[in-house]
């Protein structure tokens, strides 16, 4: 019985685990992966304004472009660098915008640090 | 004694090699009973037979993989079967050949093996009216096609875009001539859902090494021409669907696509090949050979899933049909990398995307079929010289 509880435990930590958040411009997005290839970027708030993005392993980082011009980052273990805007959403809406003027970092956190 | 037998043995095998020919490439045949010409692939385990030759050409036989004999009055260009049937020489020989014949004024009458010593016209009157516009005389193609083709000047599509797509076809009619550009700026992953495997290599030495393979149906997106259905924000441009193999006249088919609201909403980005940036892009597309589930590429997937059920009510198959783009020119070359397709939309614009109405999945699909195709983004301003990324 004490196994099947901690099993169950460390499956659930493992889960969360592979989430990370961070914050920008006073709000909260998330980062997971869906699939070894696969990573979903959305609003904390609301899930339905999100987007997959494609990845790609080089060294110990995630090299992600998105479709639909969705823009692209680099995922590390514990910082996301856009190098360009991002989209998040629909073009008609609702949508996100995560704008930089040039290629920046955010640090990620684990999502109950960033709420 | 053993010598001669050898020698015998030798003699016989070597007739039969010059005899039968199978296929190491695609190549194109001449049907002069027709009047068409065909592709034919190596996985159709064809054989021929040389039965007769004009100064350029041999007259074929053809045998099906079961042994039996296909129909029809076959020819192909020397060099194909002297260098093993390369298929671009064929049509650059139907193309030079034309040229002569549009000169002489002579022509060969079907069925009639002209002397093998005398310079030999082009085995039928397909690419050589000299009535026809000379946009319309591309490699490849028949009367019946160039008749069609004139057919497109009288429709909606503005005629500098007609001429600037006919240019790009008859520039890579017979091979990939438009391939400096291309993946300067890098592709999708092969691993990605969009390229099933495909990367620039293979785009350019495999499906495009006989050039545009598919010179039936095409699409033309205008970007001045903004549709008053895009709901007053500008967002939908003009989209012209031809096909010039189905029925006796041309085929256009008019309706709209989605521009990229980094374009039309706010136009601050205007048509910048960028990443990000949510544009629409000008230039020429070649199309991927295979459709996929655009689904797969969005978390936005109850939206694409009621979509996918709209293709499949109109008689597709279930699923959001797309299409991957490769941009050919410094304008459009990141529509690889930056993920914009040709794909059905429920949205009334997009991030970059051409995307159409559900109802039209049947003209992605064709696209594919027979692809690549030609896809052209056009406007009056900023397009750039298809020469600059032609070799």
């Amino acid at each position: 019985m004490y196994r099947i509880i901690f099993l169950s435990l460390m499956i659930s930590l493992s889960v969360s685990a592979k989430e990370q958040c961070f914050s920008y411009k006073d709000k909260f997005y998330k980062v997971f992966k869906k699939s070894k290839s696969h990573v979903v970027l959305e609003s904390v708030v609301d899930s339905e304004i999100g987007n997959i993005f494609f990845c790609v392993k080089k060294g110990a980082a995630l090299h992600c472009q998105g479709d639909d011009d969705a823009g692209s980052f680099i995922l590390e273990k514990e910082k996301i660098n856009f190098n360009s805007n991002v989209s998040l959403g629909i073009s008609d809406g609702p949508s996100l915008l995560i704008k930089f003027k040039e290629a920046k970092s955010l640090e990620l956190k684990a999502c109950t640090e960033s709420k | 004694m053993r010598i001669l037998f050898i020698f015998f043995i030798f003699y016989t095998l070597n007739l039969y090699a010059e005899q039968r020919y199978e296929l190491n490439r695609g190549i194109s045949l001449l049907d002069q009973r027709s009047n068409r010409t065909f592709d034919i692939l190596p996985e159709q385990n064809l054989q021929f037979e040389i039965v007769g030759e004009g100064s350029w050409f041999y007259r074929l036989r053809v045998f099906n993989a079961d042994g039996s004999e296909r129909e029809g009055q076959f020819v192909s260009a020397k060099s194909n079967i002297d260098n093993g049937f390369v298929y671009a020489t064929l049509l650059d020989d139907f193309a030079n050949a034309a040229e002569a014949v549009a000169q002489t004024g002579d022509s060969l009458s079907a069925g009639e093996c002209p002397p093998s010593t005398e310079r030999t016209p082009p085995p039928s009157d397909e690419t050589i009216n000299a009535s026809v516009r000379e946009d319309c005389q591309i490699p490849g193609t028949d009367a019946a096609w160039q008749a069609k083709c004139e057919q497109l000047y009288a429709s909606n599509i503005p005629e500098e875009a007609l001429n600037y797509a006919l240019k790009v076809m008859k520039l890579n009619a017979t091979s990939f001539r438009t391939n400096k550009c291309f993946d300067t700026q890098g592709l999708k992953p092969s691993g990605h859902p969009s390229m099933m495997g495909m990367t620039g290599d293979r785009l350019e030495n495999n499906l495009l090494a006989n050039g545009l393979p598919n010179k039936c149906q095409m699409v033309i997106n205008d970007t001045d021409d903004r549709s008053p259905s895009s709901g007053g924000d500008n967002c939908r441009g003009r989209m012209y669907y031809i096909d010039l193999c189905q029925g006796s006249d041309a085929v256009v088919v008019e309706d709209y696509f989605n521009l990229g609201t980094g374009t039309c909403r706010n136009g601050r980005n205007g048509f910048r090949n960028g990443d990000g940036l949510h544009t629409t892009v000008k230039g020429a597309f070649f199309t991927h050979n295979e459709t996929f589930d655009f689904t797969n590429t969005t978390t936005q997937t109850a939206q694409y899933r009621q979509v996918a059920s709209q293709v499949a009510r109109a008689g597709g198959e279930r699923q959001a049909t797309a299409i991957h783009l490769f941009g050919l020119q410094n304008t459009n070359n990141l529509a690889s990398v930056t993920g914009k397709y040709m794909h059905v939309s429920p949205h009334r614009s997009s991030w970059g995307c051409p995307s159409v109405d559900p109802n039209n999945y049947y003209m992605i699909e064709a696209l594919a079929n027979s692809g690549p195709s030609l896809v052209l983004n056009w406007g009056r301003e900023g397009m750039e010289e298809i020469e600059t990324c032609t070799e």
